[in-house]
Formats: C-alpha cells, structure tokens, sequence
C-alpha cells in the first residue's frame, strides 16, 4: 500500500514536474522556418485516460489540460494522475478553437498560455479568431485583438479577413478593447488610419483610446497627424498624453525639440506650408 | 675774349648745381617716405605681433584656468600666469556668487546661475604690474587682448529608484516567454549582493498597475526587487529632459545620423572606464556591444547579438531588446519614455536588467566633478 501510494506519488509529481517545464521547443524543420513544439501528455487519473496539451499546471484546482476534443479540463492533484507519455508536438496540431475558447478562461495562466500557442500557430489558427473577437469577454476580445496584431505583418491575408470585425470592435464598450482595436486596425493598414485615429482623438473619452490614437499617428509617418496633435496639445494636461505627444511629433519629423510645446508650435507653423502637399492645408 | 669765356663757363656750372639740387630733392622725399613707410610698418608689425602675444597670452591664462577647474572644480578666485614676457590676469567667478545678472532672467545670483562659472583672462603685452595685478608701467608697444569663457559644472547627482524606469505609464510593453529578469535588487558587478537596498524593478511615475497588467501571470517572477515580484512600483517623476541635457553636454561618442548602427566598445567595460556616449537618432547595436558610462539615445533604442553594459541608459524613445545573439545585460539602470510600435520593451531570449549601485557609483564618481565649456570669446 505504502509503495504503490509513493509509486502513485511519483508519477503525479513527474506529470507536474514535465508540466511545469512545459518548454516550447523548436522542431528544425529543413529549410522552411521552424514549427515551434508544445508539451503533449497521456495519463491516467483515477481510471480515466486523458490527453491533450497542458495549459497552466497551477491552475485553481489543479492542472488546466487542453484535451483531444478541444475542452479545457482541470485536473486535480488528488489522486495523482499516472503519466503514460510526455511528448512534444508541432503546436499546429492542438486544436485552434479550443485555445480561442481558452482566452476567456478564469484562469489567468490559461488564458496567458493560450494566447502564446495561439501567436505560436500563426496562421493556423487566424480563422478562429472570430469567436473571441465576438465574444461578450472584454478580456478574450482584447487578446484576440492583441493576436491580430502581431501576426498582421506576417500573414496579412487572413488578418486581414476580420477588419470588419475589427472596426466593429472600434466602438466597443470597453476602453481596453477600442483601444486594442484601434492598434490592431493600425496594424491592419487600412488607408483611413489617420482618420480614425484623429476621430477617436478628439471624441474618446478614455486616456488609454486617446494615448494609443497618439502612438499610432507618429508612427504612420504621414505629417498632416501634426495638426492633430498640437490642437489636441493645446488642452491635453495628462502628462502620458503629452509625453506620447512629443514623442510623436519627434518621429512624424525628425525634429528634436524634446517637450518644448512652444518650440514645436513655432518650428511647425514656419514650416507647415512647404512640408504639408497642397490638398493636407 | 678771355673774360666773356670766362663768364659764360661761371654760368653753366651755377645751372648745373641748380639742376642737381632739384633732382636731389625728389630723390630725398622719396627716400624720406620710404624711410617713414618702413618706419610705419615696423611700428605696426611690432603693434600686430604685440597684440597676437596678447591674444595667445590671454587665451592660454583661460586655458589654464580650464586645466585648474579639470583638476579642482571648486577652484575659484584670481591669479596672474606670466609666459616670458606677456601676462594673463585671470579670474575664476561662480555666477551664482558675483552679484551680477548672468543670465539676464532679472534675479542675481539665482538658481539658474548656480551650475556656471565665469573665466576672465585677460593678456597683456609689455604692460608691468606689480603684486597685487594693478599696472604700474607699459611701454611704448603694448597690447591688450580678453578671452572669456564659461563652463558649466558636472554635478551627476542621479538618484534611483528602479531598475528601469517607465517615464511614460501608459506605455505598452511586449514580454515574450520568461528568459528574462528585471532585478531591483542591488546586485554588484560580480554579481554578489550590493550594498544598497532593493529599489522597484520597475519604477513609473504613476498608475503601475497599466504595466502590471501587461505581464503574464507566469512573468510575474520576472520583475523583482522592492515590493516582491511582480516588483513594479509608482515612483518619483524624473525630469529625463533635464538630466539628458545636462549629459549630452559631456558626451565624447556620438552617433549623429536619424538612425545609426554601432558594434563594439562604449567606453571599457573590462577597466570600468566610461564614457558618456550620445545617439541624436536611432541606435541599432549589432554584432557584440560591451561597454561602461551613460549611453544618451535621442531616439529608439534596439539591440541585437550580446551585450554587456555597466552604468545608465537614457533612451527618449522606445527599447527593444531582440532575441538570439547572446545574452543582454544592464549593470546599472535603464531610463526610457518606453513607446514604440505597440511594443515598447520587448524582451527575447535571455536579458538581464540588473540595478547597481556599484556600477552607478563607478560610473558617477568618474564622470561628475568635471566641467564642461559653455561658451569661449575672445576680443
């Protein structure tokens, strides 16, 4: 009894320790770019047989598996599951709509790993995005948003299936999510960047929409943003916004005038005319 | 007969005299103008040599004064330096202590004078003084010529709160996996434990929890220090604007491209001798980069291949740390904005950012108590 119980405890300890290490590694596939890898498991646990992929091996309850059929399983520690096979596997392989079902799990370390296996799937796993980018989660919405822009400059096309989604997600309830959008829409390259970005500027009530609206506008290099910025400067007390205002203003021009409003207003007023083309006045 | 011959031989020599005295007398004004105009122009090669004497006389006293304040910054007061022959009378003034409106802000001696010291020199040619430097004779040849200076003093008084330091709270952060270590904790250069305590890993002047949220919960072990992990605190606002400024003026490496690329040395990492390195751009690190001192970046920051740093990085855009190449560290403290391209700090592969004040103090104690030339004029 006393053996077969440490035996027990033995092999629950080598499932949580292999799932603890849970290493992502990276299968060198010839030529083309390597497929990252992802821990795989089989055991046994109180006469029932389970695989799948672990997700977060402290999860509330136990261990958060992925199983075959794409649902998120808590295993408890007690009994101790019996590891049969502790492999490693291509992550296109786990089940794509489980994972995006994953990012609305109470569990923040499922959510954090499915996101990462998600990221790592590439464009495996773009198509299912839609759940979560429809989802009632603020949470699972943004992460899904956060993915879109990741991979939006590796796989353009299907990143790019879900931009009405995406502009949908624009007038989101949560401020995190409209501002997830709006870098996701950046992301996206749609023409009307500026736009949109200048919109939520001036009419979003959140600092976080408005801050991510600034970055977005210094990094698209287009210089009619300038207006933008130094009307919205002209009221704007909120020390990140200003910040991310000048930071701004020193990439759309190549100027350094650090966090002198005056300077830039000056320099900018006598160069407006010759720097802007004729249809930005 | 006799006599008429005789008479007219007396009237051709008197012609002849008269002919030679009126060519003798063009000959001798013009032998006295020449005589002047050399006189004249000796005279003023003698004045120009006595003035260039006075130029280079006046300007080595301020050089010299230069030489003092390098060696004893809180020198001050007058001295005469005498070069065989010529003279400089320099004086040595704090702005904030000579009762006179430097800066013209319309306050004496206020604040805003207090870093600047004023150099006067001024060199003189065969001008005698006595001891206490009031003229007592000057010949004939004598010149008079003023340098003036102004030097800024170095007083790198850096107080630190944090590993890295997040000017701008709301900025976004992009941490891939967990190979790396943002460590507040004092850690000297061999890395045993400091003598200081533990300062925030990261530091921000304002709502933390914005950067917080951004770490996966598995990240969370990943920024230590005060506070546990993850060590992520609301600290003092520092003016980087103000400090950066005050650093760039010291800088003997730069970079001065909108977006350079450097491998190599930044200063000796291995003797600990810093340098204060200034990018006006971008800055990309390639290849191995190993260095000590404060490294300015006007612009973003990236960094690939290995390395290795001891001291301060002020970056006024975003940082980017990629992955492969080698490990990343930070002996010292990094102060950024912390903006770029949705992912402002992003960290592969194995990084360390690590607070010490070990290399902060080396660095410190070697560039501060220095000064550095404001403004030179000579007249």
């Amino acid at each position: 009894m006393s053996a077969n119980h440490g035996c027990r405890t033995l092999a629950g300890a080598a499932l949580i320790g292999a799932l603890l290490g849970a290493p992502v590694a990276l299968a060198d596939d010839g030529p083309r770019a390597p497929v990252p890898m992802a821990d795989y498991v089989r055991f046994v646990v109180a006469g029932r047989e389970l695989s799948g992929w672990p997700l977060d091996p402290t999860a509330e309850g136990g261990c958060a598996l992925l199983v075959e059929g794409g649902a998120i399983e808590v295993i408890a520690d007690q009994p101790p599951p019996e590891l049969k096979e502790h492999t490693a596997r291509p992550v296109t392989e786990i089940p794509s709509p489980g994972l995006v079902a994953g990012l609305a799990h109470v569990d923040a370390g499922v959510r954090d790993r499915c996101e990462e296996l998600l990221v790592d799937q590439g464009a495996v796993a773009l198509p299912h995005l839609g759940a979560a980018l429809d989802d009632r989660s603020a949470e699972a919405c943004r992460r899904a948003l956060r993915i879109l822009v990741d991979q939006a400059a590796k796989f353009p096309k299907p990143a790019h299936a879900w931009l009405s989604r995406v502009r949908a997600n624009l007038g989101a309830d949560d401020e995190l999510v409209r501002e997830m959008a709006l870098r996701a829409y950046a992301a996206l390259g749609e023409e009307d960047v500026r736009e949109r970005c200048e919109d939520a500027l001036f009419r979003d009530a959140s600092i976080h929409v408005r801050h991510e609206a600034i970055v977005q506008l210094g990094r698209k290099g287009d210089l009619r943003a300038v207006d933008a910025i130094l009307k919205h400067l002209e009221e704007c007390g909120e020390r990140s916004l200003r910040l991310v205002s000048f930071d701004a203003l020193r990439r759309l021009t190549g100027r350094r005038f650090g966090r002198n409003e005056e300077q830039w207003r000056n320099w900018w007023s006598n160069h407006r005319e010759e720097l802007l083309p004729p249809s930005g006045g | 007969m006799n006599d008429r011959l005789h008479s007219s031989c007396g009237r051709r020599k008197g012609g002849a005299l008269i002919i030679a005295l009126a060519a003798a007398i063009p000959l001798l004004i013009a032998g006295g103008a020449l005589l002047t105009s050399v006189t004249q122009g000796r005279k003023s090669t003698e004045t120009s040599v006595a003035l260039a004497q006075a130029r280079d006389v006046a300007a080595s006293g301020a050089q010299d004064a230069l030489a003092q304040l390098a060696v004893n910054p809180n020198y001050r007061g007058s001295y005469q330096l005498s070069l065989a022959g010529p003279v400089a009378q320099v004086s040595v003034t704090a702005w904030d202590k000579d009762l006179v409106d430097n800066d013209g802000n319309g306050m004496v001696d206020d604040a805003g004078e207090a870093p600047f010291i004023g150099i006067v020199s001024s060199g003189t040619t065969n001008v005698a003084f006595d001891k206490y430097g009031l003229e007592i004779d000057r010949a004939t040849r004598h010149a008079r010529s003023f340098t003036e200076a102004v030097v800024q003093k170095v007083d790198l008084i850096v107080p630190i709160n944090q590993a890295a330091y997040i000017d701008d709270p709301l900025a976004s952060f992009k941490f891939s996996g967990t190979a790396f270590l943002i460590n507040g904790n004092d850690t000297n250069l061999d890395n045993t434990p400091g003598p200081q305590a533990a300062v925030a890993g990261i530091g921000t002047p304002g709502d933390p929890n914005d950067i917080v949220n951004q770490l996966s919960k598995a990240q969370e072990k990943c920024v230590i220090g005060k506070g546990g992990a993850p060590s992520v605190l609301g600290v003092a606002d520092i003016d980087m604007t103000a400090q950066i400024a005050a650093m760039t003026a010291l800088a003997t490496m730069t970079w001065n491209g909108p977006d350079d690329s450097y491998g190599g040395d930044i200063g000796d990492r291995t003797n600990m001798i810093p340098v204060v390195a200034h990018a006006k751009g971008n800055l990309n690190l390639n290849g191995n980069t190993n260095g000590c001192g404060i490294l300015i970046v006007d612009g973003d920051l990236t960094i690939n291949g290995s390395f290795d740093y001891a001291g301060f990085i002020y970056v006024s855009g975003a940082v980017t740390f990629n992955g492969g190449g080698g490990n990343k560290d930070l002996h010292g403290a990094l102060l950024t904005l912390g903006a770029v391209k949705g992912t402002d700090v992003r960290i592969n592969g194995t990084v360390q950012i690590q607070y010490s004040s070990q290399a902060l103090s080396i660095v410190t104690s070697q560039i501060s108590g220095g000064v550095t030339l404001v403004s030179w004029m000579q007249r």
